[in-house]
């Protein structure tokens, strides 16, 4: 009699270690998978914030040095509908993928602003791509020969 | 000898069996996961290599040589071509039938564009004169997310 009850709680504890066991590997394999989705995706978006702050710095220069206003080269390059449009900044919205901009209800920010030029001929420009308005994405510094 | 501590319960072979069931279930539920989250991020490196490495390697290309205005988009047999000159020879880099190509010829030959080489594989890629020294990239990637990219032609100001 006492050897069975040992031998059953004995078979009880090994499924106890068993299901723990698998239970950690299970909850370790869904959290890596979790946060390389999470990183591939980051990584997406990063790309696309890089391209997008490259080429509204491109705009920026090639309309400076075409003698044109540069928010409004930038503005017409990315649909003329700007989130927030004064002197000294613009803000561009894109959607959640960032294919498509000057979208209502936008998830990423393009903010482009005036900086404290080092010189009076040359302009400085800060260029940011920001998620959900505080997550900056990219950002870079632009300065062109005025 | 005690018989009760032998007797046999079919819950003994029942229990252990349905154990395993649900632990092979489990892996199997886990497995299928991890394939669908792998072809996921095969599917994202496909999509960052067929549109961000093309519209890089353009970028490059027209960087390296962007010099006494050798840049400029033409247009060959209806198809949009960069073209990048220098004294001697002419590259033309287009798309053709989903490839990125690129053909060098001598200046003064018309260009054939169906022998050219094929740079990447698999690409949707269009560009245009977007402005006076300003090209237009546009790659559609695999996920039909577009990346658009603006180049400034140094050369020509």
């Amino acid at each position: 009699m006492k050897y069975t009850k040992s031998r059953s709680s004995l078979f009880l504890m090994e499924l106890i270690i068993v299901i723990l066991f698998f239970t950690i590997a299970t909850a370790i394999c869904l959290q890596i998978f979790v946060k390389s989705r999470n990183l591939s995706r980051e990584t997406s978006d990063i790309n696309s914030a890089i391209t997008i702050c490259v080429s509204a710095a491109e705009i920026i220069s090639n309309a400076t040095s075409n003698d044109k206003d540069p928010y409004t080269a930038v503005l017409n390059a990315y649909g003329n509908k700007a989130e927030n449009n004064t002197e000294d900044e613009i803000s561009i919205g894109f959607n959640n993928n960032m294919s498509s901009f000057g979208v209502d209800d936008p998830e990423y920010i393009l903010d482009i602003s005036k900086a404290d030029s080092p010189s009076e001929n040359i302009a400085k420009y800060q260029i940011t791509m920001t998620h959900d308005s505080d997550d900056i994405l990219y950002s870079l510094e632009l300065e062109v020969i005025q | 000898m005690n018989t009760l501590g032998q007797k046999k319960h079919s819950i003994d072979i029942l229990f252990p069996l349905a154990l395993v069931f649900v632990f092979a279930a489990s892996a199997f539920v886990v497995l299928i996961f991890a394939a669908n989250i792998y072809s996921r991020q095969n599917n994202d490196a496909q999509a960052n290599f067929s549109s961000c490495t093309v519209l890089s390697y353009i970028n490059e290309r027209i960087r390296r040589s962007d010099a006494n205005d050798s840049i400029s988009i033409e247009n060959i047999d209806g198809i949009n071509c960069i073209a990048i000159s220098d004294e001697e020879y002419v590259t033309y880099i287009y798309q053709k039938d989903n490839n990125l190509m690129e053909l060098s010829i001598i200046n003064d030959i018309d260009a054939n564009l169906n022998v050219g080489d094929v740079i990447i594989q698999d690409t949707d890629i269009r560009f245009n004169q977007y402005d006076d020294g300003l090209i237009r990239l546009e790659a559609t990637d695999v996920n039909n997310r577009i990346y658009t990219l603006f180049i400034s032609e140094r050369s020509n100001k």
